[in-house]
């Protein structure tokens, strides 16, 4: 049990070494990233100018800009990530391995969530600075608590889907491709979830980002009054969601790794 | 326990849609034992990388059953992958933007080493291979030679007990193809308990390093033996290369008819020497004796003489009737 | 014109034999929702009295006309060398390897065009939007809009050639700056006024605002209503010919560098 608790965690922080320090090497990378969500969240700060609502929304779309390099992250950092490694030939260097594939995943998730912090910390910083967005502090241990939950959430729902990716090929990067940004705007990056009525809202809960960004607005943002439910709820079901994601992860990985070894799809390259 | 892998009536049948089942391989048996180097050999196609792959955990069998170590690849693979390692020629695996030693530290932490173990194993293993002056650099800047010492060097650091080598000199310079095949070499004698399956398609590299080859062809094993007994099984005749001064038709019959059925000559002429250049292939070796007495009686001189040894490639050949490079079909993973 | 034509087939074929032919079609028309589905939303809920959803929505349509051919001649470049291992054969042939870009490009417009053809036929239906079209104006426009694509997309590849990291991130970053300033979204007037001037002389802005008007017939808003249509689509033909011919010129410039460099058959396994 320790030996395997060993390789795990020995396993984890490999990849999440390469995920940490070998992108930072490409410091244009990490510019060029922050630009990006930086110019994402001026283009709803300034629509949202043009069409006169409160001054309140800068700091949810300031919010938003924060967790979406997380979102982004986890679909092409994570999901996305053991058709890439299928693609490199490395793939079936980590099956070989007696690490288990949830090891490498979860070093992924550290990894990138600790590489896409620095990113979204700068997103926030220019955010404020620029637009002066205020925040309350008041209650900054549970904003804390409920985004690291947010997190464990999120990345467990990154692992559920890179499971596809181990036996689908192009057609679920195509897909991951399709729905990032439809799946981005219904989590509520750019507006409260709450206007998104109660039949979209109730898939959008299935995206981690929606209840925890709307946990977040109500914990940072005191002027914040649409919310979907009590932050304390949002909690809950995070934490819920994150579990049960772990659950279907954990079967999934195994399920699919099998079947990928039935059908040849480990080392089917260019597929 | 003396079989560190053996393979019982293996199959494997790739479906693929709107075209025939692909049979890989059709019932292929074998085993390698502990300390042997063994080489398998197929044109492309013929099934030894999907045998690799079923033997190494990434492919489950049709049919038939694979044991790696006494554990069985389809039911028992979290037991098998601690103890191989997976070499394949021409891989671009690992991370461009990671060192050297980075990479190699980051695959021993896939096998659970503790850190300070496997830098020095990284350590030996890159003197070995001279890249040690070469660690800090970036895996995306060196020469396709030097990715696969490093390539071996990840293979060898997490000491595995079977060691799958998938065309390991592929595409590497002659320097470097030597390296690798000493280091395999001596790497298997080091220790008893270790062995390596080879696939090469260099006839010589197999003849240098395996103890027994199998050779494989549209998924069957056609002969499984010691290079020097597939040659010597080959063909039981001594064969000659003779050039002389000079040597007509009627001369060439008296001596054929002197030594007799059986033994057969071939006039020619030699390339670079332009001189009469007679090929003997003879029942017994000793006949070589009465050959070179009846040139001696036609008043013919020797200018050169050398004694043709069949190679592995000549028995491949005669088994598999084309060369390597004859052979188009590809099967859908290798 | 053969090496053209090739070339645009490989595109097709890239973008389309991941699956079969009608998911690929349903692909196709769902693909572009991405791009509005958050412009509808947003009017929908706080913009109905500013009257300003036709102007937003046929703005980032064909922004996203625009940027579908930018992202993938990007990609493209790391996705030949590393992935597929086929730029240097592609350098090898007898096609220029600015044919072969022109093409892809040609490839990746057009589906995106009938994906944004399939999105307004029930767009302009459901969500009432003015439809007037200028066809002569459209047709040009849409012409000139593949030139003006396929000009910035040459120069986003000619700096792909030179970089060994996939940097989709660095184009990221360029057209989504591009995206604030070209007025796809919400006119540029809500800018400070400097941010403002700026967005008038950005090259997507005339492009964006000639289609607008085209398929509209309707001057939306005040941005660049100071020029009358035509005189739009001299400044978009303009823009097209310049950006073209930079990118024509960038990609040889690139392409000698990235040989001289040795970044032709780079592979990275990043």
């Amino acid at each position: 049990m320790k030996k395997k608790l060993l390789l795990f965690l020995r396993t984890l922080n490999a990849r999440a070494y390469v995920r940490i320090f070998g992108q930072m090497r490409e410091a244009t990378w990490v510019v060029a990233s922050v630009l990006g969500g930086f110019f994402t969240m001026t283009t709803y700060i300034y629509l949202y100018r043009t069409l006169g609502t409160g001054s309140e929304f800068s700091g949810l779309v300031v919010l938003g800009g924060f967790m979406t390099p997380f979102f982004l992250n986890v679909l092409w950092g994570v999901a996305t990530q053991l058709y890439w490694e299928k693609e490199m030939g490395n793939l079936e260097l980590m099956l070989v391995s007696p690490a288990p594939l949830s090891a490498f995943l979860v070093g992924l998730s550290v990894g990138g969530a600790m590489h896409t912090m620095l990113r979204s910390l700068a997103v926030l910083f220019f955010g404020i600075a620029v637009f002066k967005v205020q925040f309350t502090l008041l209650h900054l241990p549970l904003a804390l608590l409920v985004f690291f939950v947010t997190l464990f959430s999120m990345y467990g729902l990154g692992i559920v889907f890179s499971s596809l990716f181990l036996y689908h090929g192009r057609d679920a990067w195509r897909t991951a491709d399709l729905v990032m940004e439809p799946t981005n705007v219904l989590s509520g990056s750019y507006f409260p979830a709450r206007y998104l009525g109660l039949g979209l809202l109730g898939i959008a809960a299935l995206i981690p980002t929606t209840l925890g960004l709307d946990a977040l607005r109500q914990l940072l943002v005191p002027s914040f009054t649409v919310k979907v439910l009590d932050w304390r709820w949002e909690l809950l079901i995070l934490i819920g969601l994150g579990l049960v994601f772990a659950f279907i992860a954990s079967w999934a990985l195994r399920s699919v790794e099998y079947k990928a070894r039935r059908d040849a799809r480990l080392t089917l390259r260019w597929q | 326990m003396h079989t560190a892998i053996q393979v019982e009536n293996l199959s494997r049948v790739f479906n693929r849609r709107g075209t025939a089942p692909f049979h890989a391989l059709r019932g292929v048996s074998f085993d390698v034992s502990y300390g042997e180097i063994f080489g398998l050999l197929g044109p492309n196609g013929a099934g030894k990388t999907t045998t690799i792959k079923i033997m190494s955990t990434l492919l489950l069998p049709t049919s038939g059953r694979v044991t790696v170590a006494g554990f069985d690849v389809e039911k028992d693979y979290t037991h098998v992958r601690p103890l191989i390692s997976l070499i394949s020629g021409g891989e671009t695996s690992g991370y461009g933007i990671l060192t050297v030693e980075e990479q190699l530290w980051m695959f021993s932490q896939f096998y659970g080493m503790e850190t300070h173990v496997a830098r020095a194993r990284i350590e030996e293993y890159l003197k070995v291979v001279s890249m040690w002056d070469s660690r800090r650099q970036q895996m995306n800047r060196l020469s396709t030679g030097m990715r696969q010492k490093v390539n071996l060097v990840r293979g060898l650091v997490t000491d595995p007990k079977v060691l799958f080598l998938d065309e390991p000199t592929l595409g590497v310079d002659v320097e470097a193809s030597v390296i690798i095949r000493n280091i395999v070499r001596d790497w298997v004698r080091e220790k008893p308990e270790r062995s390596v399956i080879l696939t090469t398609h260099y006839m010589a590299e197999a003849d240098e390093l395996c103890s027994r080859v199998a050779i494989i062809n549209h998924g069957l094993i056609l002969a499984n033996a010691a290079p020097s007994q597939l040659k010597q099984d080959l063909d039981s005749r001594a064969h000659y290369e003779i050039t002389v001064d000079r040597l007509d038709g009627e001369q060439l019959d008296h001596i054929t008819a002197f030594m007799g059925e059986g033994n057969d000559l071939v006039l020619g002429s030699d390339k670079v020497a332009k001189s009469p250049m007679l090929v003997a292939h003879l029942m017994h070796e000793s006949d070589i004796a009465r050959l070179i007495t009846a040139l001696a009686e036609q008043g013919v001189t020797l200018e050169y003489m050398r004694k043709l040894e069949p190679t592995l490639e000549d028995a491949f050949l005669k088994m598999v009737g084309k060369r390597f490079e004859d052979e188009e079909e590809t099967s859908p993973v290798s | 014109m053969r090496g053209f034509l090739a070339s645009m087939y490989i595109g097709l074929q890239i973008e389309s034999n991941w699956t079969k032919k009608w998911v690929w079609l349903l692909y196709l028309a769902a693909y572009p929702i991405g791009s509005f589905l958050a412009v509808i939303i947003l009017y929908r809920v706080f913009g109905q009295k500013t009257g300003l959803l036709p102007y937003a929505l046929y703005g980032t349509i064909f922004y996203y006309s625009l940027s579908m051919v930018f992202f993938d001649m990007a990609f493209s470049v790391h996705d030949d060398r590393e992935h597929y291992q086929t730029l240097k054969y592609i350098f090898l042939s007898s096609t220029s390897y600015r044919t072969y870009l022109c093409g892809r490009a040609a490839t990746r417009y057009l589906i995106a065009l009938a994906g944004i053809i399939i999105n307004l036929c029930w767009l302009i239906p459901v969500l009432r939007l003015p439809f007037h079209p200028n066809w002569g104006y459209l047709i040009a426009g849409t012409i000139l809009g593949y030139l003006v694509a396929a000009g910035l997309g040459l120069a986003v590849a000619s700096v792909f050639l030179l970089t060994i990291k996939l940097d989709v991130d660095v184009v990221d970053a360029l057209f989504g700056g591009m995206f604030v300033l070209s007025g796809a979204l919400f006119p540029p007037t809500a800018f400070p006024a400097v941010f403002a001037k700026i967005a008038e002389f950005v090259p997507l802005s005339p492009f964006i605002e000639l289609m607008r008007r085209a398929i509209s017939g309707k001057i939306l808003t005040s941005f660049l209503s100071d020029m009358s249509t035509f005189q739009l689509l001299g400044r978009v033909a303009l823009s097209a010919a310049v950006l073209f011919a930079l990118g024509w010129v960038l990609v040889y410039f690139g392409s000698r560098q990235a040989q001289r460099k040795g970044y032709i058959d780079v592979t990275t396994a990043f």
